[in-house]
């Protein structure tokens, strides 16, 4: 990688920056906890990836850190923005300037081509017509389906289909990419395809990429892994250096 | 900018075929139900509606023609002697007992006697020329041509009204009447078939005014003289919608009709919503994920609202196809059927307001689109 590495010295400030939140479900006469006063920071321009088992509450911290889902108590904030008491509306405002999803399930629309499911957000972010056009077929070019624009959704492999569903996200040129088990549902190379254009995505567009996974296959391509187990961190640490981001953060912001 | 309404109905018709086919069902149903009321509205004023007379003289209280009582004749006088008024002739309104050869016992039926001369008012719009001088052979009878069945006669044929010989001289059309057959012949006539004691008494006499437009002062000017004998005055559209609300409102026909609409427009409510929440919830996780990327839910009650609209157009489009070839079938038949614009307008409103009622009710199927529950 010819580019200095992102988080180098001067380390910048996180993007996301989660503080004691906690979350709890009621399921029949039961109460679930699944986030205990957890804190977390995300730093930007690289792929964040938080891994663990079914059921240890990594896609709950997710939709609470992407403002998709409010925290029973704590702190969310994200570019600097305090999430924690905004409407839904001002949420899904947000959302729509700052954030690109991708899904598990593709979610595509089976009725629309491929270029038309990458233009459709563009479309309620008020960009123009010929622009957003433009915009959907740069980023299908970036997932290198511009040759399957006009495809519709049962003509795709799933590896393509997500592939269009990172396109469509991309396209809102997002500075925060949220990621729920994007290889889940897909074969090895698919899986290997689809979480290398994540990690190119986050150096190349400098996008902050959080995704949560509990396939371990990922590891090797993410910049930074948290453990997670039990509604907690456990361990936290990253794949291409030695450098302690729990004693960096200590020292700068005095989180986690 | 990528419609994802017209798109999908475009590409996934099948989905919202049976929310079209619902609204179609509905838009027939209410479009022959309404056409049907409006000409058997129409049969119930048809006397009046047919014929060029400008003011109504009858039996205080008559709710509708059918209902005529007689009256005397010194009405006609009292008519005849003011300036405003051109022309007054009788009507008489008689029930009688048709028999012939070809029926099973009688059939009720309503003699209306009216002036055989070319300057009759009464039916002028509705027989020929040609065929009001065929009235002045005693015993001559013209029926709708759609009655000729159940009368059991062809043009031409004889038959026995209350035991008195008819012979039909002719047929005609649009006079089909409400719960019983017309059957025109002239004042004689009408006289001479039924027991008609007094030749002088009519069931109404009517007249012509020089300028309709002052049939509300010419009222006023021959109301209040009892010297004249017992009658009421009505202006021609007044009594026609005298007749026709009294069909609506007192023979139960107009609640049935209201009970007809109401179930009609809930059975298309019904089943046009069911069919659009099936495809809102079908799509439920593309339309959560769209939430996610931060289109609003208001965004989104708009694609569910625009389906709607596209459903309720075609749907309309299809029933006003379908009602029209009813509506020329019911012509073939003789079926009294009328469907003026006015009812039109009604019509295409309530049929795309069923359909927006069940976009609104569907949009209950966008909160099963929570982004949070893609990530469960």
């Amino acid at each position: 990688m010819d580019q200095p590495h992102p988080h180098r010295n001067p380390m910048p400030a996180p993007a996301l920056v989660a503080t004691d939140i906690s979350k709890s479900f009621i399921s029949g006469i039961v109460k679930i906890q699944v986030l205990n006063k957890l804190s977390l920071s995300v730093l930007p321009a690289e792929l964040t990836l938080i891994a663990g088992p079914s059921g240890c509450g990594k896609s709950t911290l997710l939709s609470i850190m992407s403002g998709l889902q409010y925290s029973d108590g704590g702190k969310v904030v994200a570019l600097g923005e305090d999430l924690t008491g905004a409407s839904m509306g001002e949420l899904e405002k947000f959302r729509l300037r700052h954030t690109g999803f991708v899904f598990q399930g593709f979610n595509l629309f089976t009725a629309l081509t491929a270029i038309e499911q990458v233009e459709l957000p563009l479309n309620y972010l008020g960009v123009g017509k010929h622009e957003a056009h433009e915009r959907a077929l740069e980023a299908l070019r970036e997932v290198d389906l511009s040759h399957r624009a006009n495809q519709f959704p049962a003509e795709l492999s799933g590896g393509e289909k997500q592939r269009v569903a990172i396109a469509r996200a991309l396209a809102k040129k997002p500075q925060l990419l949220f990621a729920d088990e994007p290889t889940s549902a897909l074969d090895a190379s698919s899986g290997s395809t689809v979480i290398n254009l994540l990690h190119k995505i986050a150096r190349e567009h400098r996008t902050t990429v959080l995704c949560v996974s509990h396939d371990p296959r990922l590891i090797q391509h993410a910049d930074r892994v948290l453990a997670m187990e039990d509604g907690e961190i456990r361990r936290d640490w990253r794949t291409e250096s030695d450098f302690d981001i729990n004693e960096h953060l200590h020292a700068t912001k005095g989180i986690h | 900018m990528v419609s994802l309404a017209r798109k999908s109905l475009q590409r996934e018709w099948p989905r919202y075929l049976p929310a079209v086919l619902a609204i179609c069902f509905a838009g027939v149903m209410l479009f022959m139900q309404a056409a049907l009321m409006l000409g058997i509205f129409g049969s119930a004023a048809v006397y009046v509606t047919k014929s060029s007379s400008d003011l109504w003289v009858g039996y205080p209280g008559t709710q509708s023609v059918s209902q005529g009582r007689a009256i005397s004749a010194d009405v006609e006088t009292l008519l005849r002697m003011n300036p405003n008024i051109t022309a007054v002739e009788p009507m008489q309104w008689v029930d009688g007992d048709w028999r012939s050869p070809h029926t099973n016992g009688g059939v009720s039926v309503y003699v209306i006697g009216i002036n055989p001369n070319q300057d009759g008012q009464i039916f002028d719009q509705a027989l020929d020329a040609s065929l009001r001088p065929l009235l002045l052979e005693p015993g001559a009878v013209i029926v709708d041509r759609a009655d000729l069945g159940q009368l059991g006669v062809e043009s031409g044929s004889r038959a026995k009204i209350d035991g008195k010989s008819v012979h039909v001289v002719a047929t005609t059309t649009g006079l089909r009447a409400l719960g019983g057959v017309n059957v025109i012949s002239s004042v004689e006539t009408a006289c001479q078939l039924t027991s008609c004691n007094d030749k002088n008494r009519a069931a109404y006499w009517v007249a012509k005014l020089k300028d309709p437009k002052n049939a509300a002062t010419v009222r006023s000017q021959l109301l209040g003289k009892p010297a004249f004998g017992t009658y009421d005055i009505w202006s021609a559209s007044e009594f026609a919608q005298r007749s026709q609300f009294y069909f609506l409102l007192d023979t139960g026909a107009g609640g049935a009709f209201l009970l007809m609409t109401i179930i009609v427009v809930g059975v298309g409510l019904v089943v046009a919503s069911q069919a659009l929440i099936a495809v809102v919830i079908s799509s439920a996780r593309e339309y959560a994920t769209l939430n996610a990327l931060g289109a609003g839910m208001a965004a989104l009650r708009r694609v569910v609202l625009e389906q709607a609209a596209w459903i309720g157009g075609i749907g309309l489009l299809f029933s006003a196809g379908v009602s029209l070839l009813l509506l020329m079938l019911a012509h073939s038949r003789d079926v009294s059927v009328e469907a003026p614009p006015a009812m039109i307008m009604v019509w295409a409103g309530v049929v795309l307001g069923i359909a927006m009622i069940s976009g609104l009710w569907a949009m209950r199927g966008l909160l099963r689109a929570d982004p949070a529950l893609l990530l469960r």
